[in-house]
């Protein structure tokens, strides 16, 4: 809301001294907050009103002419002699509107002393348009005679020197929606007094025959009050300058008097006004709900079909009004209107609200009615605006007011106790206190003992109950008076739900990475890139966003992966050569039953491309093992000591065409759960890609995923470069990581021993460990690849090089050689005995 | 008078000791001066074979040659010693002739970092942690009696156009604050509580000031006799500990009045601005002259959030009598928390996942 600080002052005593920025910081203080204000007028400075002496013609040009005006000099007044192009002159003895050399206009445009066709000018008489008050560029600006004084400063006398404060008012404060409604906050918080203007006297005349205006309230609940005045007679014309400057100060364009007075009335009141064109409505005036079916065009010219809870102001014909939304086409005011009927009614507001919304109509008049206009407050607004039009139109207000109050609103009791006060303000304020701020803002208070009772006036409807009474105290008397104190009583908190999540990204980071925050929703052809997913979890479908900002944000995410490939693509698009991220946060799933609320499970994943660190020259790329890695670290961090890796079943077509046949989708389903769970890292290279379990060889819940991203996939995120990505479920990882447990470090040496060989490629190297291990030798300690070598050139086909170490120790002894090499051979042979190996 | 015999071997022994020293001069390792001393001394050197030969001589000329025999071993032994420090000095020296560019940077893999907005939600998460509080989490698909209605917001109520929401299937809504944990919360316990809420929510808004995700905090304590002052004193143990870091004076906090329809008194939260401790004023212009603070605007205060005691229908919707506890409630957002602390300027920057931002959180 702009509230004009002219404005204000005129219904509001302040202080001597008291500037704009002043009552800003009180406002704010009081809970009317003043984001800015804004310094009006300010670029149109030295220009001054100047009285017509005389005109004669341009010697040199035919279109222009001498006007002769009288002016203020520092000596007084003297006559200057002005080049004009306009043939709007006043006749001598009417006021113009000079701006002399030295004067500046809006656009940061200077005058000076200019030779035009051979005659000297001293400035110029300027337009409304070069004054930037309109845009009418056509002639001078003439003021009318009466009511300014020669040689006035004309920024300052018209209003254009103003400060406009921008006040943010919240939805519980319709009161504020005015100029009147703020003086009240003003003058209470400056302990001043601040008045409603009076209507002018007006003279009733008898309404002319055969205009008299019934009106019908159908559904009182949708509208509580209708009041309807007839004013006849009127000539449109535009609005006093003063009042035009005034409406464009608020952020109100003028139209016309007619329109203008509503606007003005409801800026000063806080009472929304309609005008009809008397002769365009026919009948009497109904006020009801819309039928089903029917439509109004509204006076932007749209047609709209209306809803049946839609209020309408209905004539013989139809609606012609949208009730407190938008006027409708049919019975607009134009330059032709000569007579009106104008309406200051109240509606519902929750009405107003849902029709507003729903047609995506929000005006100065439904903002005003969805948070409540007093219905008692209806009748001056009213009888305000018919006195303005008179006086600007011309006209005459007819017949008696038209009132249907079928729902009178009553100042509401509420109490106030004193220990309700001091237990919610934390310190004492005494009732009488309570009571005097109360009054300060027309709340009457009567104290009784330890409570007071509260007349509340209907124009605050947001107060209704005891604590609504204590804010209204407190703020008067100042937030600042409530004193600081921590709350007594501690307890010890317990454990945060973010602790497990907050552990993950402390592993995460710890190995490098860089925590990413990626939106909660993705683009529809996100999820559709990810391929079906499994059976437990469906990833190409998402709960949909239903009124989305944009299809960038049009489906919650099922999968971590799409935000972070996107992120990751744009870094290698800036240049970023290699890219470590991660995020932890939930990914929204559909529940089984669509109709049961969706799960949330949260998920620590992450995307890793480049190259490893090395120092001072660029490392190897990274590849599957620097994934795992950091799943291993990952794992750790949540108390998972022993996970185990398994391969996707070859079998199984993970590999997603670009178009993905359904029947695949099929086929998998039909081969069992086994199966169709082993399909769930679609987004990731078949032969470069594990399932994660929490237990040692394949025990466990499945808790994730690792590896190369399907090429297929990288292609549609606009990966150019292979990319290795991880996922771990976070909730399937329960349970605190437990201290470890100490060891004594043993006494005796150990001893190694190597052994090297070729073995069938598609051996694991945890099924050779099993097979050494399965040997049962006592004195075997630690078992450890050391080397994994598959150069064509050197090994056999179908073959693989392994090395291993393994390290024997007994508890109680030093080994000799010979026991050690002895339980070396124990163990190759167990290796020999289960796999074709060929010692090296 | 010796024998001849024993002379002779006298003067062997000699210089044989004195042929050793001549030997090892010209020696450089360890290895070899060993090797040299063993065939001096050792079991099969030339003063052992020498040695060998005292039987023959008459017993009172053998204490002599004894004699003569420990000198050359002394002297022997004496030389490999002396050559060994001599060695190990030289050894010494080069050793502690290298030296490095201890400008070149340091050998290993970085450490990752932390988004900034984790690490100012782990903060004001160990403030409050530090006075009681405990951490809650809710759901991002909310229904909307929860986001809503429960807070005293019924349908068609101006203030739910505060915060434009989104829908998603099923007639449910995306959470527009944290607010709906309070609800969750007090419906799974009886009070008193203190609870901190951390999360994403979502409202459609999409500008330069405006993500449609944004995390926010939300802090709800419950018990009997809690008044405005206890919420005033929490602000502010909160404002001093998260921008008071480094402060030379006590950062103060401001609440102004304000509404939001789950509580009553509301207020806003204005922190006093740590840049300029309050006083609007900063001796950063040219030459130290004093101007306008960059941070607060000159007004010496920043906005962080909002706040108020919990209205009497929320209470009534989760089943407690506001007859017998009050509390407060508030609230506020982690970006802009974040943006204060760490000096961002542009808000989209949290959500660019820029590397090279990121990874200046360290």
């Amino acid at each position: 809301m702009k509230i004009s600080f002219n404005w204000l002052r005129e219904l509001c005593e302040l202080p001597p001294g008291v500037t704009a920025a002043a009552v800003g910081e009180r406002l704010t203080l009081a809970g009317l907050e003043v984001e800015s204000i804004e310094r009006r007028g300010r670029d149109v400075r030295g220009v001054q009103i100047a009285e017509v002496r005389g005109v004669r013609p341009h010697p040199g040009a035919e279109k222009l002419s001498l006007v002769r005006v009288r002016v203020r000099a520092a000596a007084g007044a003297v006559e200057e002699e002005v080049v004009c192009g306009a043939t709007n002159v006043p006749a001598p003895g009417g006021l113009v509107v000079w701006a002399p050399p030295g004067a500046t206009l809006p656009g940061g445009r200077t005058l000076d002393r200019r030779e035009i066709r051979g005659v000297s000018s001293p400035g110029m008489l300027c337009s409304e348009a070069e004054l930037g008050i309109s845009e009418a560029a056509e002639g001078i600006l003439a003021l009318s005679p009466s009511a300014f004084a020669l040689g006035a400063d004309f920024a300052g006398a018209i209003g254009l020197l103003d400060e406009v404060l921008e006040v943010n008012v919240t939805p519980n404060r319709p009161d504020a929606l005015s100029h009147a409604g703020v003086a009240r906050e003003v003058a209470a918080l400056f302990r001043t007094r601040w008045r409603l203007p009076r209507p002018d006297q007006i003279t009733a005349a008898p309404l002319p025959p055969g205009r008299g205006v019934g009106v019908e309230i159908r559904d009182p609940s949708a509208c509580p009050r209708y009041t309807a005045r007839v004013i006849t007679g009127l000539r449109v014309s535009p609005s006093p300058l003063e009042t035009r400057v005034r409406l464009a100060a608020c952020g109100v364009r003028a139209i016309s008097n007619l329109v203008d007075v509503t606007n003005y009335v409801m800026l000063e009141t806080g009472h929304p006004l309609h005008a009809f064109d008397l002769d365009k409505v026919s009948g009497g005036i109904v006020v009801r709900r819309a039928q089903r079916a029917e439509r109004m065009t509204t006076l932007d010219g749209t047609e709209r079909p209306l809803q049946e809870g839609d209020v309408v102001i209905a004539d013989g014909r139809g609606a012609v009004a949208l009730a407190g939304v938008m006027g409708g086409a049919t019975s607009e005011v134009s330059a032709e209107t000569s007579a009106v009927l104008l309406e200051a009614a109240t509606f519902d507001p929750r009405s107003v609200r849902r029709t507003a919304k729903r047609l995506g109509l929000h005006s100065e008049a439904s903002h005003r009615f969805e948070r409540g206009v007093d219905a008692n407050g209806v009748l001056h607004a009213g009888l305000r605006a018919a006195a303005m039009l008179a006086r600007l139109g011309g006209g005459v207000v007819n017949g008696e007011v038209v009132d249907r109050y079928p729902q009178q609103q009553h100042p509401r009791k509420v109490m106030l106790s004193l220990a309700g006060l001091t237990r919610t303000a934390g310190y004492d304020i005494p009732l009488a206190q309570a009571a005097e701020k109360l009054t300060s803002i027309d709340i009457a208070a009567e104290i009784a003992g330890d409570a007071l009772t509260a007349t509340v006036p209907t124009f605050r409807p947001d107060i209704s109950i005891e604590p609504d009474l204590i804010e209204e105290v407190m703020r008067l008397m100042g937030y600042d008076r409530v004193p600081a104190r921590l709350p007594p009583g501690t307890r010890a908190p317990a454990t945060s739900p973010e602790a497990l999540s907050d552990r993950a990204r402390d592993a995460l980071a710890a190995q490098g990475l860089h925590e990413a925050v990626t939106w909660g929703f993705v683009p529809r052809a996100w999820l559709k890139a990810l391929g079906r997913g499994s059976a437990g979890r469906v990833l190409d479908e998402g709960v949909v966003v239903k009124n989305p900002i944009s299809a960038d944000y049009e489906v919650m995410r099922t999968s971590l992966f799409p935000g972070l490939a996107e992120a990751a693509r744009r870094n290698l698009a800036r240049g970023v050569a290699d890219v470590a991220l991660f995020e932890v946060g939930p990914v929204v799933l559909r529940a089984p039953d669509a109709k049961d609320h969706p799960i949330e499970p949260l998920v620590a994943a992450a995307i890793l491309i480049g190259r490893r660190a090395d120092w001072l020259k660029p490392g190897q790329a990274i590849d599957f093992y620097d994934a795992k890695r950091v799943v291993d670290e990952l794992l750790r961090a949540l108390g998972i000591d022993e996970p185990s890796y398994r391969p996707i079943p070859v079998a199984i077509p993970v590999a997603i065409p670009v178009a993905m046949p359904v029947a695949m989708a099929e086929a998998g389903e039909s081969i069992g759960a086994e199966a169709t769970r082993a399909a769930a890292p679609a987004i990731l290279h078949p032969g470069v890609s594990a399932r994660i379990f929490s237990g040692g060889s394949g025990d466990g819940r499945e808790i994730g995923l690792v590896g190369e991203v399907h090429p297929v996939v990288r292609q549609r995120f606009n990966l150019e470069q292979r990319a290795f990505y991880l996922e771990v479920e976070l909730d399937a990882v329960v349970g605190e990581r437990r201290a470890p447990q100490s060891i004594a470090p043993p006494r005796f040496p150990a001893a190694t021993r190597d052994v090297s060989f070729w073995i069938a490629a598609a051996v694991s190297a945890d099924e050779q460990r099993a097979a050494m291990a399965g040997a049962g030798e006592p004195l075997l300690r630690e078992i450890a690849v050391l080397e994994d070598f598959r150069d064509p050139r050197y090994t056999p086909p179908g073959k693989k090089g392994m090395l291993w170490t393994m390290t024997y120790r007994a508890a109680d002894r030093t080994l000799t050689d010979a026991e050690v090499d002895a339980a070396h051979a124990r163990v190759v042979e167990a290796l020999r005995t289960r796999y074709a190996i060929e010692i090296r | 008078m010796p024998s001849e015999d024993a002379s002779r071997i006298i003067g062997d022994l000699d210089r044989l000791a004195a042929e050793f020293g001549g030997e090892i001069a010209g020696l450089a390792t360890e290895q070899e001066i060993r090797a040299a001393q063993a065939r001096y001394v050792g079991k099969k050197g030339r003063v052992s074979e020498l040695m060998k030969t005292l039987g023959r001589l008459p017993a009172e000329e053998r204490p002599a040659v004894g004699e003569a025999a420990n000198r050359a071993k002394g002297s022997i032994e004496g030389a490999v010693a002396a050559r060994l420090t001599g060695l190990g000095d030289v050894a010494l020296a080069e050793d502690l002739a290298r030296s490095v560019d201890v400008t070149l940077p340091g050998r290993g893999a970085r450490v990752g970092t932390l988004h900034p907005l984790t690490l100012v939600r782990r903060e004001i998460e160990q403030i409050f942690h530090g006075i009681g509080f405990e951490v809650r989490t809710g759901p991002w698909v909310e229904t909307e009696w929860h986001n809503f209605d429960a807070l005293n917001t019924p349908p068609d109520h101006p203030a739910r156009d505060m915060q434009d929401t989104f829908f998603v299937e099923g007639g449910r809504i995306l959470r527009s604050h944290t607010s709906p944990v309070q609800i969750r919360t007090m419906m799974g316990g009886p009070p008193p509580l203190r609870i901190i809420a951390p999360g994403n929510v979502f409202r459609r808004d999409d500008d330069a000031t405006h993500t449609p995700m944004f995390p926010q905090v939300e802090g709800l304590l419950v018990d009997r006799n809690i008044s405005f002052a206890d919420l005033k004193g929490t602000l502010l143990h909160f404002v001093q500990r998260f921008f008071g870091r480094g402060s030379t004076r006590e950062l103060g906090v401001r609440l102004r009045p304000s509404y939001f329809p789950f509580t009553e008194p509301s207020a806003e939260v204005d922190a006093a601005c740590y840049l300029c401790e309050g006083t609007g004023q900063r001796n950063d212009g040219p030459n130290g002259t004093t101007r306008g603070c960059r941070l607060c605007k000159g007004s010496g205060w920043i906005e962080i959030g909002g706040s108020g005691m919990v209205h009497p229908n929320v209470f009534r919707a989760v089943g407690y009598d506001p007859a017998t506890v009050s509390g407060f409630a508030f609230g506020m957002g982690l970006s802009r928390m974040a943006m204060l602390k760490y000096g961002v300027d542009d808000l989209r920057s949290f959500y660019e996942n820029d590397v090279r931002f990121l990874s200046q959180f360290r």
